[in-house]
């Protein structure tokens, strides 16, 4: 019982960093209000997109997948370790 | 009226509660899954600052970071199941083979 009420103590004053720290900085992104609207071209053709700029990072992210894929099917099948 | 304190809060709840269930939980799936609620607080916030400030790196950056954290759950849960043929449990309090 204790031992929760030590947890929720802990949480509780990390959520209050995390508060403090997001209600001190608004004065560096105060005046942005208005969400833009980025479109799925700008996401994938545009500056800064997955095919251009970031082409090498997906590519790279695909083999990264295949590996874990096939690690984690070995880890499992394994019998013993 | 929804601008990006609200999603900042939001972000920082959703982490909080996350690390709470890493406190808290013994299990492993548990832990998984908080482990995934504060990956996912991260990619609030980066696609929330993308889309206030109209630069599309962001979202391409929440993107790439929602693939690893679908490459970590397989293997975590992939070392789940062998730890269980091992130990025939998944209780991390059990859990000692890298213990010396």
């Amino acid at each position: 019982m204790l031992n929760k009420i030590l947890n929720l103590i802990v949480v509780l004053l990390l959520f209050t960093v995390m508060f403090i720290s997001i209600d001190d900085s608004i004065k560096v992104w105060s005046g942005k209000d208005q969400a833009n609207e980025i479109s799925v071209e700008t996401l994938a053709n545009g500056a800064g997109g997955i095919f251009t700029d970031y082409i090498f990072s997906f590519e790279l992210l695909s083999l990264l997948l295949i590996a874990a894929l096939i690690g984690a099917l070995y880890i499992a099948k394994k019998e013993v370790f | 009226m929804a601008d990006l304190f609200m999603f900042l809060i939001i972000s920082a709840i959703i982490f909080s509660i996350g690390s709470y269930g890493i406190i808290t939980q013994r299990s492993g799936i548990k832990i998984l899954m908080s482990i995934e609620l504060m990956l996912n607080a991260a990619n609030i916030n980066l696609v929330a600052f993308s889309s206030f400030n109209g630069d599309a790196s962001g979202q391409v950056f929440a993107l790439f970071s929602i693939a690893i954290a679908a490459a970590e759950a397989a293997i975590g849960f992939a070392i789940l199941v062998a730890l269980f043929k091992v130990r025939d449990t998944i209780n991390l309090d059990n859990i000692n083979i890298l213990r010396w």
